[in-house]
């Protein structure tokens, strides 16, 4: 029996379809799109997937599709894992992966590709999977965009960022040419989606005992070899065949998995699968790009695949106007909900509704809660040959299972199961929050009331208040209760005219940061959200800080690509600016165009600019390989001279734009290339004295010297990473974060107006510990959670619901106590990553 | 924004908020009722009133103050103007399959246009409306009155106009609620809708009291913003049994921003008793409960965007954009 469960679909906090095969002895694989939030599905679902062996790829490979698969590789790793294939019908996958060689770094895990040819079939004891890739413009498959040079040299990058071994204390990054090669140049996207067959080997049948006695075949081996499927000669001359003696085999359903990205693949579809046999096939899974519209053409695809020889096959639509978009991370929006319940107005109700297709939902008659906003597409019915039993929506808990039959004799096997549950705040209201008896907590004001409400930016008053939203707060890994970190400041500024013009600087975006956002928001406020969006800025290179960043500059581009004089302001290390360029190369040239990128060295307050690395040009990296292999130490490589030059017309011209006063950073005590930073904005046009200085830690060990006496001395805000409980001051000085004591000891020796504590190990999921605490003398803190909205004016007001934090949080507890600990998994990989000191 | 939002709002609204009766003369299009000159007050028998002079009603001879209604009757609609807001008080329409189904006006050749039946100094001017930032938002939608170029031009007299937020409400949303409600007509053989101005109360976050906060757009300021809108939809007749009495209707109270397409339409659904209570007006007080049906019951009550013609929905909505709102000097 093999069972299909899928693990994300697309809602706005997973983006994309994920299926786990699993076998009745618990093989698994993956096939489709591991999006940020993939991870998390896993954890929240409690799915392990040590038994994981290959992952299938589908459709394009954009940051949106994959996103998650470098934090889950981490992760995979870090349990223990010790291989992991990728299957993929283009080679662009050895470049994707060779992208992450800034942040990506683990031995122990052999992390292999597999570039599958179309209709190449990658077989294993258990299941045979065959590919079918299918270009855009349709054509003849290439395979890949590489020569075999260049295809050598991002092997080698993929071979060294997983090694068998861990390296050596030598190891210096800033001498591996592998780390600072430049990847090859792509001189157009490449646009072909990977499309998977899968049949699953077939089980013998039974041995029928009696009818190989009735031959005269004596017990024994000989019966072994009939049922391995071996003719045998008796000692009397009689032959017997396997066929007389066992049962037909069983066999299982074909299923087909099929990707289409946008409507301009549709037509390549059709002629790819126009003649496909559809004999076997039990279950055609749709993963549908957001942009396929439903209609007539996309249909005429699908009856493609109406009948088998068994009758109807049946179809599984994966889509965002299709499946539902229910809670994602159901233990993360329970926790908002309590905490809303006693700050209703520093939390939004996570979002549930979407528009659905119309086109499809009524063709197949499928109820929907009343009220739901539709849309359609075309103007006549969908027009198919499909019937209502056989369409079936791909959602999180539509589990299939494929059993053997005897072909021709049976019907076909495959049970769906599971339907989507009736989901109402109201209900998870009244068993999970009402009997915690708040003050105040009714379900009016706290459900009712707030329905459509965004706390964001929604008052006259807040409107002129720096405001922050805590969209991620944990460290490491997304775990249930908090993701990994980001955080949104919103800075308001008056100009001359008193009109106010709203500044919104990302600080970090860990993973899945973008599905948060739209948890939070509806599509309008997202879009405002990110027309204010003006910097994102990085700490350092640790994957839980950063693997967001790219989607948030995707939607950014959204949102202001009409707006040909928008720009966006990037301030990270310089090795994340290489990432950003190759990434977005592969995927959307112009929005390099829109980015002004400093590098965050370039505002350290120092006289001192350390100088990057010079990458080294592709064709040069077999040369120094030779040379590093023959000698006894490594070449070094050269540094990049002019790097040590601030920028100063941009950061003069970026202070011009934001009105910023000014802007410092400072090397944080945490990895090489770390920074904590200090950014005073002006306020008002009219009013120079009118500033805002916030400061953000990033990770670090307490910095006295250089942040709370130098560049955040008397900030109006601090932003303060708080990894672990005071007890384990040990581990904060091993893993150089800070304990919540020593957090605020920076606060209070900057002399912090406010203070905002975040970053905390996801060993305390809920609440970081509260009390015991040295005394704060910022005017007002806070603790951050996960999607919190506060007001910069009104930070200190979550003080007076600190005594009944604890009380909301029992059933987690009780939850609590068998997790194991997850500590400390993606934030260490890049310790071997040392850049020594130029 | 939601529509329960409005309710408890509206506890704690002391009376007297209501506005004075009309009563409608169908028989006179475009009449502006006056309310009769009050006769003079017999003297009160126990006040000796006259022995002190005392004669209020005196004030009369130099004019009646009113208010006054102007009730305009136009083919598809009735509008009825409130001259301190100058916005309508409510627009009431009907539709029907025919009215719709009929092609006989095009909205390229409809103006916007000062409504010069109401003086001067209580109209609601075009240049009160140019740089304002807001749509000159149809209360009885041009869409709805296609059977006749007149008909059709009488839709865009600034008494059916109200100041609306454009791209997410008027343009959006709010186009897809008038789109629901023309659809209706393919389930009732006649749908009738009074569409009208609020302006609600909302708690003030600092003294935690209820107030009354809206803009008002023009030069000197003239116009009243509002806060939200209502629509109150009656459907009769339905087409699989058009002899049925009973009405169905349902009222919806929208927030003036932009709101998301996934938004559900029910929740901006409220009783009718709501809407009575923060318009002031009397809706459908002639019809026995139990002659009430809920719409949304019958039908879905939801709205749908069309993909495939979203173009054509912006330009059927509002083709004469004004140009945005200059920055304020």
């Amino acid at each position: 029996m093999f069972t299909f469960i899928p693990i994300t679909h697309p809602t706005s906090d997973t983006k994309h379809p994920l299926l786990l095969v699993q076998s009745a002895h618990g093989e698994k694989y993956f096939f489709g799109k591991i999006g940020e939030g993939s991870q998390r599905s896993l954890t929240e679902n409690k799915i392990r997937i040590s038994k994981l062996k290959d992952i299938f790829l589908t459709g394009e490979l954009n940051w949106s599709d994959i996103g998650g698969l470098p934090g889950m590789i981490l992760t995979i790793a870090d349990q223990g894992k010790s291989n992991l294939v990728l299957h993929y019908g283009n080679d662009i996958l050895n470049y994707i992966v060779s992208t992450w060689r800034y942040f990506v770094f683990r031995f122990g895990i052999d992390l292999n590709d597999h570039i599958m040819k179309d209709k190449e079939v990658y077989k294993d004891k258990i299941i045979a999977v065959k590919s079918f890739n299918v270009l855009k413009n349709g054509g003849e498959d290439r395979l890949g965009v590489f020569d075999s040079f260049q295809k050598g040299v991002l092997r080698s990058i993929v071979a060294k960022m997983f090694p068998k071994h861990a390296p050596t204390d030598r190891y210096d990054p800033s001498s591996d040419p592998h780390l600072n090669v430049e990847l090859p140049d792509l001189d157009a996207k490449v646009e072909v989606s990977t499309n998977y067959e899968i049949s699953f080997s077939p089980v013998r049948g039974k041995f029928k005992v009696e009818e190989a006695i009735k031959l005269g075949v004596p017990k024994g081996p000989l019966f072994a070899k009939l049922t391995k499927g071996q003719t045998i000669t008796l000692d009397n001359g009689i032959v017997v065949t396997p066929e007389q003696v066992l049962e037909n085999e069983r066999h299982f359903a074909k299923v087909l998995i099929l990707d289409i990205p946008d409507d301009l693949y549709l037509n390549a579809f059709v002629e790819k699968f126009k003649d496909y046999d559809c004999a076997e096939l039990g279950m055609v899974y749709y993963f549908l790009g957001d942009e396929v519209t439903i209609n007539d053409n996309l249909f005429a695809f699908i009856d493609i695949f109406e009948k088998n020889n068994y009758g109807k096959v049946n179809h599984m639509i994966s889509h965002n106007k299709i499946s539902p978009n229910t809670i994602s991370f159901f233990g993360s929006a329970l926790t908002t909900l309590k905490l809303k319940a006693l700050q209703v107005n520093n939390y939004n109700l996570p979002k549930t509704d979407r528009v659905f297709s119309k086109d499809f939902y009524d063709r197949f008659d499928t109820p929907l809660s009343r009220g739901t906003s539709m849309c359609k597409s075309q103007e006549e019915p969908l027009n198919t040959i499909i019937e209502k039993d056989n369409i079936h929506i791909f959602s999180q808990n539509k589990t299939v299972t494929f059993e053997p039959f005897r072909m021709n004799e049976e019907p076909m096997k495959c049970n769906i199961n599971g339907e989507v549950a009736d989901f109402s705040w109201q209900e998870i209201f009244e068993e999970h929050v009402k009997p915690l008896e708040f003050p105040l907590a009714d379900v009016d004001t706290v459900i009712n009331n707030q329905l459509h409400v965004d706390n964001f930016n929604n008052s006259a008053e807040k409107k002129k208040h720096v405001e922050i939203i805590t969209l991620g707060t944990g460290s490491a890994l997304p775990s249930k209760y908090r993701n990994v970190v980001s955080t949104l400041v919103k800075v308001p500024f008056t100009d001359a005219d008193g009109n106010t013009i709203n500044r919104n600087i990302m600080l970090d975006a860990g993973e899945n940061t973008l599905g948060t956002i739209h948890r939070m928001f509806s599509q309008l406020a997202v879009k405002s959200i990110f027309q204010d969006l003006k910097m994102i800025y990085l700490s350092h290179l640790h994957a839980d800080h950063h693997l967001g960043i790219i989607s948030v500059l995707n939607e950014w581009y959204k949102y202001n690509k009409d707006d040909e004089t928008s720009y966006i302001y990037v301030v990270t290390p310089w090795q994340y600016h290489k990432f950003v360029n190759e990434w977005l190369v592969l995927e959307n040239k112009e929005i390099l165009k829109r980015i002004k990128y400093i590098s965050c060295e370039h505002f350290i307050n120092d006289s001192f600019v350390r100088m990057q690395t010079q990458s080294v040009p592709l064709a040069e990296f077999n040369e120094i390989l030779k040379e590093n292999s023959n000698q006894e130490s490594n070449r070094k490589l050269e540094l990049d001279r002019d790097s040590s030059y601030r920028d100063v017309d941009l950061i003069r011209q970026m202070y011009e734009d934001l009105s910023i006063e000014y802007f410092q950073t400072c090397r944080a005590i945490h990895c090489d290339w770390a920074y904590s930073n200090s950014i005073t904005f002006r306020m008002d046009e009219n009013n120079e004295h009118n500033t805002f200085k916030v400061s953000y830690s990033g990770d670090t060990r307490p910095n006295i010297e250089k942040f709370s006496l130098e560049i955040g001395y008397n900030s109006d805000l601090l932003i303060h990473e708080a990894t672990l409980e005071n007890q384990l001051l040990e581990d904060a000085v091993k893993k150089k974060h800070c304990t919540i004591n020593e957090a605020i000891g920076v606060s209070n020796k900057m002399n912090a107006r406010k203070l905002i504590l975040t970053h905390f190990s996801q060993r305390y999921p809920k609440l970081p510990q509260l009390d015991n605490n040295i005394d704060v003398m910022a005017r007002e803190f806070c603790f951050a959670f996960d999607s919190m909205i506060v007001d910069y004016e009104k930070i200190g007001e979550q003080q007076r619901i600190f005594p009944l934090l604890n009380k909301a949080f029992v059933e987690e507890k009780e939850e609590e106590e068998d997790v194991d600990d997850v500590e400390s998994v993606q934030d260490l990989e890049v310790k071997l990553k040392k850049h020594k000191k130029n | 924004m939601c529509s329960r939002i409005l309710l408890s709002g509206l506890v704690g609204l002391g009376a007297g908020t209501g506005l004075t009766y009309l009563l409608l003369n169908k028989h006179s299009p475009t009449q502006i009722i006056e309310t009769p000159y009050p006769p003079t007050q017999k003297p009160n028998s126990n006040i000796q009133s006259h022995s002190f002079n005392v004669d209020p009603s005196g004030f009369f001879k130099y004019g009646f103050p009113g208010p006054i209604h102007d009730l305009q009757n136009r083919e598809e609609f009735i509008s009825c103007y409130n001259r301190q807001t100058q916005n309508p008080y409510w627009v009431l329409e009907h539709i029907t399959p025919e009215s719709l189904a009929a092609r006989n006006a095009d909205r390229k050749n409809s103006f916007f246009k000062e409504d010069e039946v109401i003086p001067e100094k209580f109209r609601g001017k075009l240049r009160d409306y140019f740089r304002s930032g807001y749509d000159r938002g149809h209360q009885a939608p041009a869409a709805d009155a296609k059977f006749s170029q007149q008909a059709m031009d009488d839709t865009f007299y600034l008494s059916n106009m109200c100041p609306q937020v454009g791209e997410g409400f008027n343009r959006d949303y709010w186009a897809h609620l008038e789109y629901f409600c023309r659809g209706l007509t393919k389930k009732y053989k006649s749908v009738r809708i009074v569409t009208g101005p609020l302006y609600l109360p909302k708690k003030d976050p600092i003294d935690n009291k209820f107030r009354v906060n809206y803009e008002v757009i023009g030069n000197p300021p003239s116009i009243a913003v509002p806060t939200h809108f209502f629509k109150l939809i009656v459907a009769e007749a339905p087409t699989a049994n058009p002899a049925r009495e009973d009405i169905a209707v349902a009222a919806f109270v929208l927030p003036n921003e932009p709101i998301s397409n996934e938004t559900k339409l029910t929740d901006f659904e409220v009783p009718i008793d709501a809407l009575e209570r923060s318009t002031g007006l009397e809706l459908l007080q002639k019809v026995p409960p139990s002659k009430k049906k809920a719409l949304c019951k019958e039908v879905n009550c939801q709205i749908v965007v069309r993909d495939f013609s979203n173009a054509a929905i912006k330009q059927s909505k509002d083709v004469k954009l004004l140009p945005p709102p200059k920055k304020r000097n």
